[in-house]
């Protein structure tokens, strides 16, 4: 098998982050929600990697920290997504008629929502907390899974092999788990990869209205949201989390793409 | 006379090899060569060479192509200008091959507007002149329809109609009835035949089917790994073929086997007054209407038996085909499996018929699930009746595959085979359960000649040494020649006649059996 640029870039990117979450673990440079305001956006240094925020605290020691919130709510966020949103896919799409079209107008209802404004509906009432978040985003980000997933489904139904499965007397549950299911995973991983993206941003607009992740814990949302009336004269503050968003980002899209032509027989073989 | 296409040594290369390799030949203004030759033998390469339009990938590699004397040149401005009024191209797909998002009438005009200096009017005029002209009845309001309000056929014809607008001294037609059934394949050639013929246009027929050359060719050039072959008269040269590669083509045309006798039993499989309805599109909140597709159909298949269900596109064959096999719902009348009724059967009731009944599908492009292995995919039959393990599964599916000549080929995955070879994989998925009854529902319709010649002879072998019976549903009677025990022929739902595959073929009783017999391809110089 060639090598695939994609693969090794989005692995080495993603890694990295993976590591500085797994180090953040068992340690950090200090304590990353510990204040001491005599050292208030302090320049970077050898005691202090990049610095420290408005409230003393270590930034290097935050963004650590704040890659393992974010990575855990981003990640628990799509699974959540993307169970829900395959279920009613896979359901709508394959059984068609009346379960078709109660789904679909459920669905249709909840895509005509912004997807931060329906989380934020379902913050108020669950309260902020992490849980509540992925619960919130993973709610709202399912109806365009189950979009895709309905649209894959219906053409892919109509396929010979369908019947031909039907034909040989499988049942329709099996035929929808082996003859069906498998060829959603392109699309979904390429959507997986990309609302794992708009997760972290909108954790971050959550943190921002003060329904994120509660302070003082780190998350890179909150500290890019917190570093923005010093942007002037700590710049070091917003672009250190946007750095790691970015890099996140740009390795879960590479990754996505190379498994997604890793999976697909076509090229594999 | 100048020629109105001379190619000189054409080689054209796809990365170092070459698919065309020093490829010459001449037509003679309003004459129609025919290039024969498999899938992979280079002929549809040659031909979008002369108009300058090889797919990426493909490059000339030496050798001229001379139109009217003055050579073409791909890319040039030149050439652009010839293309329409010069030299007409009518593509395979006629599903494809029209824009679906213009209006056929703007779509026509394209080349008008374009190539002459018509008005508006005059241009419409000539556009409704032209379709009525290939048959297309109410022209002025069907100038106003989108491509998907017409069937298959009937787009082939509106394409015609297009390119022979220009009036082009060529025409080059590439496959053009390959996908369509055999009554309108014959329509649309001798539609194109005939405006050829009118308008004095030089026809270069691009076909693996000899049969078409018999009827509608003056000379023909025989194509084998890109290289001529033979080349001369049309008719001479197929019924007397001095190459081997030339006879063995000849030879794959459909040749009549030998009658059988089919001891008399009990049917296996019985439909009576059999009907099955769709709906047809409806609204929302609104009963749609319904569309009969069976109309009371009544067919008793004998354990052994090979029966050929025939009939253009819309008969209801495939219908009928699949509600044998309870995969279509069935909406009145009973379906008999060894005498017992399965009409109503569902769920575990209904895996004994499932088990003993198999089909082959017409595509073997989308019949195989493109994420499994060829060898899971034939074993995969196996999981149901229970009790046999994995290894033991794979170990007979690897057998019937190397059955099936197709050893040593299990790991692959469908895409990595060529169209004969997932046919066959598709015929030992039906096989690999031993079922007593199978239906091909046009099982070989989409392939080459000779490679539906092997298919039709692995089909019948295995239905020899394995005795199923078969229901063979296709729109080709000379496909049904070379198998059928017996012959049905079903028009708008119905049976229209029955019986001995000699006697319908050799004295037709109904007006539409007589019609697909005249369509029929068959070997030159055959009764017809």
């Amino acid at each position: 098998m060639r090598l695939r640029p994609n693969l090794l870039i989005g692995g080495t990117l993603l890694g990295f982050v993976f590591i500085v979450a797994a180090t953040a673990l068992v340690w950090t440079p200090y304590d990353p929600v510990r204040t001491n305001l005599r050292r208030r956006l302090v320049p970077p240094s050898s005691d202090y990697w990049l610095g420290t925020d408005e409230f003393g605290r270590d930034v290097a020691s935050r963004l650590m920290e704040g890659a393992v919130t974010s990575l855990t709510v981003a990640a628990s966020t799509v699974c959540v997504a993307l169970v829900l949103g395959m279920a009613i896919g896979l359901a709508g799409g394959f059984l068609r008629g009346w379960t078709d079209r109660i789904l679909g107008a459920v669905n249709d209802t909840l895509l005509a929502f912004p997807g931060i404004l329906l989380a934020l509906g379902l913050l108020a009432v669950l309260g902020p907390s992490r849980w509540g978040i992925v619960l919130a985003l993973g709610l709202a980000y399912a109806p365009s899974v189950a979009r895709v997933v309905r649209g894959t489904v219906l053409s892919i139904r109509e396929r010979e092999f369908v019947e031909a499965s039907r034909a040989l007397g499988n049942s329709e549950f099996y035929t929808l788990l082996r003859h069906v299911l498998p060829h959603t995973a392109a699309p979904v991983i390429v959507l997986a990869t990309s609302l794992f993206g708009w997760i972290i941003l909108s954790e971050s607009a959550l943190s921002f209205l003060g329904l994120g992740v509660p302070p003082p814990a780190a998350t890179w949302g909150n500290m890019l949201a917190s570093a923005r009336p010093f942007m002037q004269d700590a710049p070091l503050l917003s672009i250190a989390p946007g750095v790691m968003i970015a890099t996140c980002l740009l390795g879960v899209n590479l990754l996505g793409d190379a498994l997604r032509d890793l999976l697909d027989p076509r090229d594999g073989a | 006379m100048t020629p109105v296409l001379e190619v000189d040594g054409l080689s054209i290369a796809a990365g170092g090899r070459r698919v065309v390799d020093g490829l010459s030949f001449r037509i003679a203004p309003g004459e129609a060569l025919a290039l024969v030759g498999e899938s992979g033998s280079g002929k549809s390469a040659t031909a979008r060479a002369v108009i300058g339009l090889l797919p990426p990938g493909l490059a000339p590699d030496g050798g001229t192509i001379r139109f009217e004397g003055a050579p073409l040149k791909a890319g040039s401005a030149a050439l652009r200008k010839l293309r329409g009024p010069g030299i007409g191209m009518v593509f395979q797909e006629p599903m494809t091959s029209l824009n679906p998002a213009h209006r056929i009438g703007a779509q026509m005009e394209e080349g008008l507007a374009l190539h002459t200096r018509l008005n508006r009017a005059e241009r419409r005029e000539a556009c409704i002149a032209m379709l009525e002209r290939v048959g297309i009845t109410d022209a002025p309001r069907r100038l106003e329809a989108y491509p998907h309000e017409f069937s298959g056929g009937m787009r082939q014809r509106i394409m015609l109609a297009s390119v022979m607008l220009l009036r082009p001294r060529l025409l080059i037609a590439d496959e053009p009835t390959t996908a369509l059934d055999s009554l309108t394949q014959a329509e649309v050639m001798d539609l194109m035949a005939g405006l050829a013929r009118e308008q004095g246009t030089a026809l270069l027929l691009i076909t693996h089917d000899l049969g078409l050359v018999a009827r509608y060719a003056d000379r023909a050039l025989v194509m084998q790994h890109g290289r001529a072959v033979e080349e001369g008269p049309a008719a001479p040269l197929l019924d007397n073929p001095r190459e081997a590669y030339t006879r063995a083509l000849v030879d794959a045309l459909p040749r009549r086997g030998p009658a059988r006798k089919v001891p008399p039993a009990p049917p296996l499989i019985e439909a009576r007054g059999l009907s099955v309805t769709y709906p047809k599109r409806g609204a929302l909140f609104r009963r749609a209407e319904m569309f009969q597709a069976v109309e009371g159909v009544s067919l008793a298949i004998h354990p052994g038996e090979v029966v050929a269900l025939v009939g253009g596109s819309g008969s209801g064959k495939t219908t009928l085909g699949r509600a044998m096999l309870r995969l279509v719902p069935v909406s009145g009348g009973q379906l008999l499996f060894r005498g017992t009724d399965v009409t109503a059967r569902s769920g575990p009731a209904l895996l004994d018929f499932r088990l003993a009944c198999q089909i082959v599908f017409q595509d073997p492009y989308s019949s195989l699930d493109p994420r499994m292995r060829v060898r899971d995919i034939v074993a995969e039959p196996l999981r149901l009746p229970g009790g046999m393990a994995l290894q033991e599964r794979h170990r007979r599916a690897e057998a019937l595959l190397e059955e099936v000549g197709l050893g040593g080929l299990g790991t692959r995955f469908p895409h990595a085979l060529s169209g004969g070879q997932r046919q066959r994989v598709a015929i030992a998925r039906a096989l690999v359960r031993d079922p007593a009854f199978v239906v091909a529902d046009e099982a070989v319709s989409a392939l080459d000649a000779t490679v539906r010649k092997q298919v039709l002879a692995l089909l019948r072998e295995q239905q020899q040494r394995r005795g199923f019976a078969c229901l063979f549903v296709t729109h080709d009677l000379g496909v049904v020649e070379e198998i059928a025990d017996r012959i049905v022929v079903m028009q708008h739902g119905r049976i229209v006649e029955e019986g001995p595959r000699d006697a319908v073929l050799d004295a037709p009783r109904h007006d539409y059996t007589r019609a697909l017999l005249a369509a029929a391809l068959r070997r030159p110089g055959a009764a017809a």
